[in-house]
């Protein structure tokens, strides 16, 4: 308490300098957690991407044709097709869960039969997508395993939808139409942010109702991307049975001229969100190198500043410092004493910092977390529970930490160096 | 004067040495980015070929099954019919139809070999720029006002194009991607006007040379070359086979377009099961295609002013702690007879010295990054004498800027006090 006290007495002493100090480390803050924000809505899980840590994805096949030659020089980079998934994933036995859907949400028209249509954003899926994202349903279920065989028009859609469908959202079993063919209600959920890129859409229907799993151009490509959930800590052992089943498949397939070439395939939900094209293998140590000099950037530059500034403030405050040492204070406790002190003023411009970050990322979340290449109808809104984690508050902890051993360490060495005579005496 | 000033700046050494290394980093990082945006936006500043003033973009579909009770009809009837509505609409002056993505903006792209037939078989297409094709209608070139190399109209470029599928045209640039084993200097783009080309197994005429036709505004020049091939308006293969259509609307009807034609789409414009699904001002496919640049350019630009705002702010307190002890100083020189603008200049002087420093070492470790190709962009090593000169001109003088004010506050707020008042603490 005291040390606050102590802290903020200080403060209003130099107003000027006090207030450089907090807007060099509130701005400091404020985009290192931005940039943190920015990489944590890709990896930290929440609803419905809720298991994320548990996620493998395979998005992508890249893959050769005896014809074309060398399959590292020419190859195909695409979604896969529905005959892949059957044969490669599906009878995967580790897993928990596998699903597969189509890449992307496309636009399609939704309406009723006497109603003005309007465009919504709609994926393709199988049953077990609601095993694997963990959709809040308001109203019904999922369509099930029946469904998916028999190939019935079903789908599931957002509440959104559904109000502006029906004007309620208890419909389940009630029909309407997209791209002119009729489909049935199944359950009613949520709706989803498109920055849960694989889970998000505003409506979700059954693939096997579609010409979608015919679709295909070579035997590995077409729409679909799969990710499989894998049991709590056994990643390692859905990778094993995973190699071993893509050996086999690639056998099988190689006697029909074609070879995939795998990249280290599946990914992990950090190396999926680094991943930037198919034909690319991500570079995960590259991006996070990438973000340490961007934050070393954003830090070391105030921390001169405030350095600067903390030397400049004690030195007024020099025969205090003085005094504190003739009565015994040691110079470690000094050293640590200012250190605190220092730490008080991080911590406020901190605070403010991670205020007006949050501010930002709920008011300008189209600018900050868009998808890369795509528009979906819906913003890439953002709610409390992605961005206040746990783990959002122990980054700006540690950041302002380090800003202030940097800007405090420095100064407070110095001053608990100067001998004690000078110091009482008020020189310098 | 000068010595002087050196003095008292050596004898604040310490703090003066914080602004010293905090001003390397800021040049250094913004020089940096400065590099980078300028490789961005240079290729914006170049003409793209193509102007979309005007142009719209239709996006179609086919539904699944017919109605009962209507009238079976094929897709190559219907879409004949919908371009025939098109063209008749109030206001439309030209409809392009074309396929491969050779329309501005477009996600697609395709390359391709073309071979010389005439000159021996000379080859094109191996290297920079890589030879971006498509087919489509001659009125491609009206809508989008794609002309002559020499000076000739869209129009009469369209009438040489014709319509019988014999012709093509390409760029003037298509001619660096000759095949440097066979050719060692550049053609005169112009001299191969009535070759007889060969594209995909077929042969062609070459009919004239276009304006380089960029494929957005972001790339630049050299990076792709255009070989606009023949689609056929009679053929029902190419009919049904097309899969981008734009409009371009006469200039007195283009107010308020958008919302006429959206009322008119289901009256009109639904013909068997094909269906106009939307349509969208060019200006849009344009933002879009181009967001992620423009979100790269943004991030770029709010670094770029957090680094300024530390320069400002790392001064303002630093000047502000400094005058403050140096009042008295101050003091006597204005009583005897130093002005309030020669104190100030002597202030701004400590800055320019500390910034002159800071960009003199600054400028060595940009040499170094460009020597080393750390700043190379996708399109290879960009370094010119010129361009050094500009990134580290603007670093120099965005810095200066604010040096200025962050020296201008507190010497302002110093030279207010009264030199009798001031004096008086001594």
């Amino acid at each position: 308490m005291k040390l606050i006290q102590q802290a903020f007495y200080n403060l209003r002493r130099q107003p000027v300098i006090a207030a450089v100090t907090i807007i060099g480390t509130a701005l400091s803050i404020f985009l290192v957690m931005v940039v943190v924000m920015m990489q944590q809505v890709k990896v930290a899980p929440f609803a419905p991407e809720s298991n994320r840590d548990r996620f493998l994805h395979y998005s992508f096949v890249s893959f050769g044709f005896k014809e074309w030659g060398n399959v590292e020089e020419n190859n195909s980079n695409c979604p896969m097709s529905f005959r892949m998934v059957k044969e490669l994933f599906y009878p995967l036995e580790t897993p928990e869960a596998v699903t597969a859907y189509t890449i992307d949400a496309g636009v399609m028209s939704v309406g009723l039969a006497k109603q003005k249509p309007f465009a919504a954003d709609v994926r393709e899926t199988d049953h077990n997508y609601f095993n694997v994202f963990d959709f809040s349903f308001v109203a019904g279920t999922p369509f099930g395993k029946t469904d998916f065989e028999a190939g019935l028009s079903k789908a599931v859609i957002d509440s959104n939808v559904a109000n502006r469908l029906f004007g309620t959202t208890d419909v389940v079993g009630r029909e309407f139409l997209l791209n002119n063919a009729v489909y049935t209600v199944a359950g009613v959920v949520k709706p989803v942010s498109p920055i849960a890129t694989k889970a998000y859409a505003q409506v979700w229907i059954n693939t096997t109702s579609t010409n979608t799993p015919d679709n295909t151009w070579a035997l590995p490509a077409g729409y679909y991307s799969v990710t499989i959930l894998a049991p709590e800590g056994r990643m390692d052992e859905v990778r094993e049975e995973f190699n071993v089943r893509f050996a086999q498949y690639q056998k099988e397939i190689g006697r029909e001229g074609y070879e995939i070439l795998n990249r280290h395939r599946p990914y992990d939900q950090e190396t999926q969100a680094t991943s930037f094209s198919a034909n690319n293998e991500p570079d995960v140590k590259g991006a996070r190198r990438q973000r340490w000099i961007i934050f070393a950037i954003l830090l070391i530059v105030p921390a001169i500043n405030l350095s600067s500034m903390t030397h400049s403030r004690l030195r007024q405050r020099i025969s205090e410092l003085a005094v504190r040492r003739a009565f015994g204070a040691t110079r470690l406790n000094t050293l640590l004493s200012i250190i605190n002190e220092n730490f008080v003023i991080t911590l406020i411009g901190g605070i403010l910092g991670l205020i007006l970050s949050v501010v930002m990322a709920f008011c300008f979340n189209r600018l900050i977390f868009a998808q890369d290449f795509t528009l979906f109808l819906t913003p890439p809104s953002v709610n409390p529970s992605m961005l206040l984690q746990w783990s959002t508050f122990g980054w700006a902890l540690l950041f302002c930490f380090v800003l202030n051993l940097l800007s405090s360490a420095i100064p407070a060495i110095q001053m608990s160096r100067v001998s004690l005579v000078t110091a009482l005496r008020g020189g310098k | 004067m000068k010595r002087k000033l050196l003095k008292q700046m050596a004898n604040q050494w310490r703090s003066n040495v914080w602004l010293v290394v905090e001003l390397l980093i800021v040049s250094v990082v913004m020089w940096y980015i400065i590099d980078f945006l300028t490789i961005m936006i240079k290729p914006m500043t170049e003409p793209n070929g193509f102007d979309i003033e005007h142009c719209y973009k239709i996006s179609f579909n086919r539904a699944g099954e017919f109605p009962e009770g209507a009238e079976e009809t094929t897709s190559v009837q219907e879409r004949r019919q919908l371009l025939d509505r098109l063209r008749h609409y109030p206001g439309v002056e030209a409809v392009a139809l074309s396929i491969q993505g050779v329309e501005p903006y477009h996600g697609n792209f395709a390359s391709c070999y073309v071979v010389d037939v005439t000159a021996d078989s000379l080859y094109y297409g191996t290297r920079r720029p890589s030879t971006r094709y498509g087919y489509a209608n001659a009125d491609f070139l009206k809508v989008f006002r794609i002309g002559g190399m020499r000076g000739e109209s869209p129009e009469e470029v369209a009438e040489q194009f014709g319509s019988d599928g014999a012709n093509i045209l390409v760029a003037r640039n298509f001619v660096n991607s000759v095949d440097t084993v066979a050719q060692s200097g550049p053609v005169d783009p112009i001299s191969l006007i009535g070759h007889k080309m060969l594209v995909n197994g077929q042969n062609y005429k070459l009919v004239n040379v276009v304006n380089d036709v960029k494929r957005e505004d972001t790339t630049p020049l050299d990076y792709y070359s255009f070989v606009l091939m023949p689609l056929i308006e009679s053929v029902d293969q190419h009919i049904e086979y097309f899969d981008d259509l734009s409009i371009r609307v006469r200039p007195e009807a283009d107010n308020g377009f958008i919302e006429r034609f959206r009322a008119d789409i289901s009256k009109l414009f639904h013909i068997g099961l094909t269906y106009v699904v939307d349509i969208r001002s060019f200006d849009d496919v344009r933002a879009e295609r181009i967001s992620e640049d423009s979100k790269v350019k943004l991030k770029l630009y709010v670094v770029l002013a957090f680094l300024l705002v530390n320069v400002f702010l790392g001064l303002l307190g630093t000047f502000w702690y400094r005058t403050r002890q140096r009042v008295s100083e101050m003091a006597v020189r204005m009583a005897a007879g130093a002005t309030r603008a020669s104190i100030f200049r002597r202030l701004m002087g400590e800055g320019i010295i500390l910034l002159v420093i800071a960009t003199v070492l600054a400028f060595g470790i940009d040499s170094l990054i460009a020597y080393l190709e750390f700043n190379l962009r996708m399109d290879g090593p960009h370094f010119t004498v010129g361009m050094m000169a500009w990134t580290v001109g603007m670093t120099f003088l965005a810095c200066l800027a604010m040096i200025t004010l962050g020296i201008y506050f507190p010497a302002r707020a110093a030279m207010k006090i009264q030199p009798a008042e001031a004096l008086h603490d001594e």
